[in-house]
């Protein structure tokens, strides 16, 4: 089960993605520590949560990784939403292009499902606008 | 006190549709050590099998297998040509063919066999279900005597029949009894198609003990697969058979 390349194909390209921005927006992922909350600089932060990873047989376990990413978007509060949604459509068109993938012969073929939002958020004292995408994802490693 | 078994202690273990033959003296090619057991069967090269003397009935027969030949032991399959039907085979995995000294003797109704040796787990069933069932015969009389209730129809049971289902996963992995399985429901020759249906499979040194374990042993045809393939699920193959014989329950653990 190789956890880390499944993780890999989901953070890769969006990495790719907003780097790729003028500025470039810089990414967080899980257990790394995020741009600090009292500053307006925008950030986005990914979560990739693990679900069922197996199918059981009467014999045993067969790999079927599938689970949930978290996609939030920081930017800066009380300008509106325009800026935000500039930079989830970033994320989407990232997670659509994984959505459209083909399996190759090896390695991790990842497919995320239906994306569900944006919603968009802000809280008392932060100084963010957080707009949020999540979808679920199958992934297949092919060794 | 006694435990509920769960289905993780079943398993679902398979002889291949079309690996069971017949043939005679005149099958028999000396001269290229080959035999011709029957055009269109399903032997594939590695597989085990073992050779006998039936009689036409397909119980113990008399004669002398081929020269080269020996019953009850496991020779392996090295070339079989479907066209043809001719059939080579080995004493070891993998090794050179067998040479045949002569075509053996039979007489009468008696025939030389073939046949898939080792049951195969299929490692990649999710489950797999088995229902025996019996003809209802209605043989109510009527002019009984009358009385406060309703007189009750009489029931006999006749032929006992049956059906059987498995779900398999469809993994990338093509190489093993599961994609031959799954497979077989278009082989036109069955015969040789054979399930064995464990409930409870008691493992010793690695190999399944069947004088510990219980399960129910049936010879079959495959009669349907449905593939079913969608984005949010695993994908399946479900695969039914019926029996061409009475099945043997074996639930005893002794």
């Amino acid at each position: 089960m190789r956890y880390q390349e499944v993780r890999a194909a989901v953070e890769s390209p969006i990495q790719t993605a907003f780097g790729a921005l003028s500025p470039a927006v810089p990414v967080f992922f899980d257990n790394i520590t995020a741009a600090p909350a009292n500053t307006t600089t925008e950030y986005v932060k990914v979560s990739i949560e693990f679900g069922l990873t197996t199918e059981q047989t009467l014999e045993g376990n067969l790999d079927r990784i599938r689970g949930s990413i978290v996609i939030r978007v920081y930017t800066e509060k009380g300008k509106g939403p325009a800026r935000n949604q500039t930079l989830i459509n970033e994320a989407v068109t990232t997670l659509l292009n994984l959505s459209a993938s083909t399996r190759a012969a090896t390695g991790i073929y990842l497919r995320s499902g239906a994306i569900n939002g944006p919603t968009l958020s802000t809280t008392e004292g932060a100084p963010h606008l957080v707009g949020r995408i999540d979808t679920g994802f199958i992934a297949e490693d092919h060794g | 006190m006694a435990t509920v078994l769960s289905g993780t202690s079943g398993a679902l273990y398979y002889k291949p549709a079309g690996t069971s033959a017949t043939f005679k003296e005149a099958d028999v090619d000396v001269s290229n050590d080959q035999i011709t057991v029957g055009t269109y069967l399903n032997f594939k090269v590695g597989d085990k099998v073992q050779f006998s003397v039936e009689d036409g009935s397909g119980g113990t027969g008399t004669g002398t297998l081929p020269g080269g030949i020996t019953a009850s032991t496991d020779f392996f399959v090295i070339a079989y040509t479907a066209s043809t039907g001719v059939l080579q085979v080995s004493a070891t995995s993998g090794g050179s063919t067998i040479t045949i000294t002569d075509d053996g003797t039979i007489t009468g109704s008696n025939v030389f066999a073939v046949n898939f040796e080792t049951f195969q787990s299929v490692a990649n069933v999710r489950s797999w279900e088995f229902e025996v069932t019996r003809e209802e015969i209605d043989v109510t009389s009527i002019g009984g005597t009358l009385g406060q209730t309703a007189p009750f129809r009489t029931f006999i049971s006749g032929f006992a029949d049956g059906t059987g289902s498995a779900d398999v996963y469809f993994t990338d992995d093509d190489t093993g009894i599961t994609a031959r399985l799954i497979e077989d429901v278009t082989q036109r020759k069955q015969a040789g198609a054979t399930f064995k249906l464990y409930m409870d499979t008691v493992v010793s040194s690695g190999t399944v003990d069947d004088t510990k374990s219980r399960s129910i042993q049936v010879e079959a045809v495959l009669t349907s697969a449905s593939y079913s393939v969608s984005p949010d699920d695993a994908q399946t193959v479900s695969i039914s058979f019926r029996p061409t014989s009475a099945p043997t329950f074996d639930f005893s653990k002794s």
